[in-house]
């Protein structure tokens, strides 16, 4: 097996909130509670969940654009969740986000070009020329026109800017790159050529991904390994296969019955009809219980009663945090 | 206008007058709804789904949206040639559920006072003096929230009394669009149309909706159309669906037959694109949607079309229906 490049062991970002002017009071969201995870070389390791869900503070707090609330994270083998100032601007340049809106990650002041080069020149001591033989060689890398270099942001087409967004992540030869919901604002016929770059860019480069999505498709298509997390927590941990062939968690076959599917043959592959009702509790608040209780359609007395569940080695890499 | 149809739309065309110039929108729209169907639209951004719907409901600002050619029939009725007075008669036997349920409703109104204004307005016939007097009336305020009540317990609101006095701020994604399926019910509609109502919510919330909306439209014998752009919510919930691409109706089938077997190109692109669970490699269309300033003589898919031939740049193909029930716009297909 190939050696781990990222792992984060037990970290929680919890946000403070305060509200009220005479009499402050302060609540905690948390945001992400006692999350494990391990990637990797050239694995892609996928995040599911429904929104807020904690997905993506969860991928900010990889990336290290959040700090943890606690927990250790390594990346390389180094400890890199307290890292200050200018260890982070090295540590940095080999974790890169690419984010989920293309339309806003990009600045509509700056053009294509300058938005790809920021980070060479924040990190590297480039001459004018080798700047811009590394963003040309960027853009065929993309595969977009390089006539885009010149123009803003606004005349590009969605999938265009998502083109740009993965080259400015690329710009610095990152090890691993965590993908925001990479396609979830483009169509989807261009969705399809994002993800097939996305791929390809994978296997040429040797990277690593993080892919944090709701589209349990996409995470078939695509991941090693699978997480779904709810309410902060991961609630199923396996590989790709595994989770699709045998969910154990009721959460994980729920999410996994109600994608509409397209042909008769994905319909075959999907466990049986089971159907959620009410909404997610408040991260503000979450139960003491397990936090899928109040949604469980396989809840037994014991669940009422017991604190939450850990996560618990059912078969090999097969991890469940379920009572039952 | 065969037996059976609520919604008949022929040849709808139209234009929209920008400073830049005309764009060329919808070119020739055909569809028809009949009694008890729902009925898909399906199609990229910016292929003139929402387009067709707001003509049908009438809601579309002209100018700057000029309807060069058509008919839209609703109960053998042409809602463009109807006078406004009568269009608003027609307009309030369609139920119409919009797209984001995050900003749909307005945020200083609370969910009674929707409800109890939009059923009393329906009370006095849309008259607004009749409508002001009532307003104040008491017992008019208590029979509308009476209604308001009922139609919050129809869409399966638990607790619906506590709901009557909430914001939309108050309520998750999946509640608010709830009211908004209750607000669409309101006048007891013929047809509910569907704008994405579904995309904005997850996937656990999604079907829970669709399945409330399913039940309702079985339950009241009414009649559907949902726009969407997702193929597998059309599959779960559309007997035919509309496959549009750029303003034109490329192909019109049976839903699963539809989506087992696409025929015209656009749609197998369409299909091809998605990643599917079963593993099967995705690939995308090439190219992109075209101009509308200047859309393609011919079939409009034409320039990103594999399977293309000469014949296709010269003349728009027509929809001919290639086998029982399924229409296709490709000249591949006669």
């Amino acid at each position: 097996m190939s050696q781990i490049v990222l792992k984060a062991v037990d970290i929680c970002k919890y946000f403070h909130r305060k509200h009220g002017t005479l009499f402050r009071k302060e609540t905690v969201v948390k945001a992400v509670e006692r999350v494990n995870i391990e990637v990797r070389q050239g694995q892609v390791v996928a995040i599911i969940g429904e929104s807020g869900c904690g997905k993506t503070t969860l991928g900010c707090t990889l990336a290290r654009i959040y700090s943890p609330t606690s927990g250790e994270i390594w990346f390389d083998g180094e400890e890199i969740s307290k890292s200050q100032k200018s260890d982070l601007k090295r540590i940095r340049r080999k974790i890169q986000m690419v984010f989920q809106d293309p339309g806003s990650s990009l600045n509509p002041r700056h053009k294509i070009e300058s938005i790809i080069s920021l980070p060479l020149r924040i990190h590297l001591d480039l001459s004018k020329r080798e700047m811009k033989e590394r963003v040309m060689e960027l853009f065929d890398i993309v595969d977009l026109p390089r006539d885009m270099m010149v123009r803003y942001p606004s005349a590009l087409s969605g999938g265009e800017k998502q083109r740009a967004g993965i080259a400015r992540a690329l710009a610095l030869n990152p090890k691993i790159v965590i993908l925001d919901e990479p396609t979830s604002a483009l169509d989807v016929s261009v969705q399809a050529k994002v993800l097939r770059l996305l791929r390809e860019l994978q296997q040429n480069l040797q990277l690593t991904y993080i892919l944090i999505t709701h589209n349990l498709s996409l995470a078939k298509n695509l991941a090693d390994e699978v997480s779904v997390m709810y309410l902060g927590r991961v609630v199923e941990m396996a590989e790709t296969e595994a989770i699709f062939r045998n969910p154990l968690h009721p959460y994980t076959k729920a999410l996994l019955s109600a994608i509409p599917v397209i042909t008769q043959k994905e319909k075959q592959i999907l466990p049986a009809e089971v159907t959620l009702d009410g909404d997610i509790p408040s991260p503000e608040n979450p139960p003491k219980t397990c936090p899928f209780l109040s949604r469980c359609q396989e809840r037994r007395m014991v669940c009422e009663k017991s604190p939450c569940p850990d996560l618990v080695e059912v078969e090999e890499s097969h991890y469940v945090r379920c009572l039952i | 206008m065969k037996h059976g149809e609520i919604v008949t739309i022929r040849d709808l065309t139209i234009h929209l007058t920008t400073i830049d110039g005309i764009l060329k929108v919808l070119d020739g729209v055909h569809l028809d709804i009949r009694e008890g169907e729902i009925v898909g639209l399906v199609g990229e951004t910016g292929c003139g789904k929402s387009i067709t719907a707001k003509t049908l409901l009438g809601i579309l600002p002209r100018p700057p949206a000029q309807i060069m050619n058509g008919e839209v029939y609703f109960f053998g009725r042409d809602l463009l040639v109807l006078s406004k007075k009568q269009r608003e008669e027609m307009k309030h036997r369609i139920g119409y559920i919009p797209q984001d349920p995050m900003t749909s409703l307005n945020p200083v109104f609370n969910v009674g006072q929707v409800l109890v204004d939009n059923l009393i307005w329906r009370m006095s016939n849309m008259n607004l003096l009749i409508y002001l007097y009532k307003r104040r009336s008491k017992r008019m305020r208590e029979i509308a929230e009476a209604g308001a009540l009922e139609l919050l317990h129809k869409v399966h609101i638990p607790n619906p009394r506590a709901i009557l006095g909430k914001y939309p701020v108050e309520l998750s994604g999946g509640m608010r669009q709830r009211v908004l399926i209750a607000m669409a019910l309101v006048g007891n509609p013929a047809l509910l149309v569907a704008d994405e109502p579904t995309t904005a919510l997850d996937v656990t919330i999604q079907k829970v909706i669709l399945e409330l909306l399913l039940e309702k439209i079985t339950e009241v014998k009414l009649s559907g159309l949902y726009i969407t752009h997702d193929l597998g919510v059309a599959r779960l919930i559309c007997n035919r669906t509309y496959v549009m691409y750029a303003g034109t109706v490329v192909e019109l089938a049976e839903t699963r037959g539809l989506l087992d077997n696409p025929l015209h190109p656009y749609t197998r692109g369409l299909v091809n694109s998605i990643p599917k669970l079963s593993g099967v490699r995705y690939e995308g269309i090439p190219g992109n949607v075209p101009d509308y300033f200047n859309p393609p003589k011919g079939c409009r898919f034409y320039p990103r079309c594999d399977k293309r031939w000469d014949d296709c740049e010269k003349e728009r193909p027509l929809l001919r229906e290639v086998q029982e029930g399924r229409f296709v716009a490709c000249k591949l297909f006669g």
